[in-house]
């Protein structure tokens, strides 16, 4: 069975995304960089500037207790779902939060 | 000619010489039903042993080191069982998956060739960007090249480098898997889906800028406009194998290599 239990769907404010970044890199495997872990801009118009950042993908039982029950304070601005690994609810969850993706119009 | 108990005998079978995309000297080859080249990490350590575990490290089959790579876990795509076919097969989540790998192309090479297997999902309700080139170095304007692309209708879509006014040239796809082949050839472009010609077209520029386009990103549009790079037009759904040729190989070859796949992936 898979080690990577959970689905983390998370959103934070822009103004946290460095230091959340660091973060992850702690709560993450070992030997891997996070620093790039909030990768997706979103504001309410889904134009720019970017207000919040988020993310979306499968974690580790460790990882969801340092998210969920021991980095509190870190995380308290943002809004966070676990799910069970098999779920795939990204847009969903994006959707409820009011937030669009900022995209180019066309490449 | 059948024997007495209905079997092809052996002298007179239909049995072929085994092929190998190899014989074709691809440039990349990511096989993900091939369980002992994934691992969790992205050193390549840790094996990927079960369905759901994440993809951190997709090791190059064509022998030229583009191994793929995600150092990030919530970037990470996820391995699935018996996705097609009885085969395993990557799962991009539509958010933020990709991996990462050397250039694979050169930055104005205008022949080669493309060939996916996916398993495409609906809703395609948005742009998704299944293979781009891009550089390393923050890069304002966010060039790319060598691009696959799914859209809405929904269709596949190439180009060579866009933001420069090359031409697009599109195929239209269906849910499902599907068994893919983009072949430029200078000025010549073809789509082929399920082992069909499925459109043609003429153009193709290549990238001229002063940028150097180093890396090549499988599952999101990587743009470098600021670092970290943001990632938008996620690719949502599975892919099973992708292979790159820096050739625009022939009919022959085409049908060598797509006979291969679907014997092996069944997908039509």
């Amino acid at each position: 069975m898979t080690l990577y239990l959970y689905r983390l769907n998370i959103i934070l404010p822009e103004a946290d995304k460095d230091a959340l970044n660091a973060l992850m890199t702690a709560i993450g495997e070992e030997g891997d960089s996070e620093a790039a872990s909030f990768g997706i801009p979103l504001s309410a118009t889904g134009q720019e500037p970017a207000t919040h950042r988020g993310a979306s993908g499968s974690i580790t039982e460790e990882m969801q207790v340092l998210i969920m029950d021991i980095f509190v304070a870190e995380f308290a601005n943002c809004t966070i779902e676990i799910w069970p690994h098999y779920m795939n609810n990204w847009t969903e969850f994006l959707a409820a939060t009011g937030l669009k993706v900022i995209e180019p119009k066309d490449i | 000619m059948l024997n007495k108990i209905g079997i092809i005998p052996l002298g007179q079978s239909r049995r072929r010489a085994a092929f190998s995309p190899l014989s074709l000297s691809p440039v990349l080859w990511l096989n993900f039903s091939d369980i002992s080249t994934l691992f969790t990490d992205s050193a390549g350590t840790i094996p990927v042993t079960a369905d759901g575990d994440v993809i951190g490290y997709a090791a190059d089959k064509s022998g030229n080191g583009n191994h793929a790579t995600q150092a990030t876990t919530l970037n990470k795509p996820l391995w699935k069982a018996a996705i097609q076919n009885g085969l395993g097969a990557g799962l991009w989540d539509g958010s933020n998956d990709y991996l990462l790998m050397p250039r694979v192309l050169a930055q104005a090479d205008t022949s080669y060739t493309q060939v996916l297997v996916a398993k495409l999902q609906s809703p395609f309700s948005a742009l998704r960007l299944v293979f781009q080139q891009v550089p390393t170095a923050q890069s304002s304007g966010a060039p790319f090249s060598h691009s696959i692309q799914l859209t809405t209708t929904p269709l596949f879509r190439a180009d060579t480098f866009p933001p420069s006014g090359g031409t697009f040239n599109s195929a239209t796809v269906s849910t499902g898997t599907r068994l893919a082949s983009y072949i430029q050839g200078g000025t010549s472009q073809e789509w082929r889906v399920d082992g069909a010609s499925s459109s043609t077209g003429s153009g193709g520029e290549t990238y001229s800028g002063v940028t150097a386009i180093n890396q090549a990103v499988l599952g999101v549009y990587l743009n470098m406009d600021n670092l970290p790079p943001t990632t938008v037009f996620p690719y949502a759904g599975h892919i099973c194998e992708f292979l790159v040729f820096s050739e625009s190989l022939d009919a022959g070859q085409l049908e060598q290599l797509e006979t291969y796949l679907n014997d092996k992936w069944n997908i039509y």
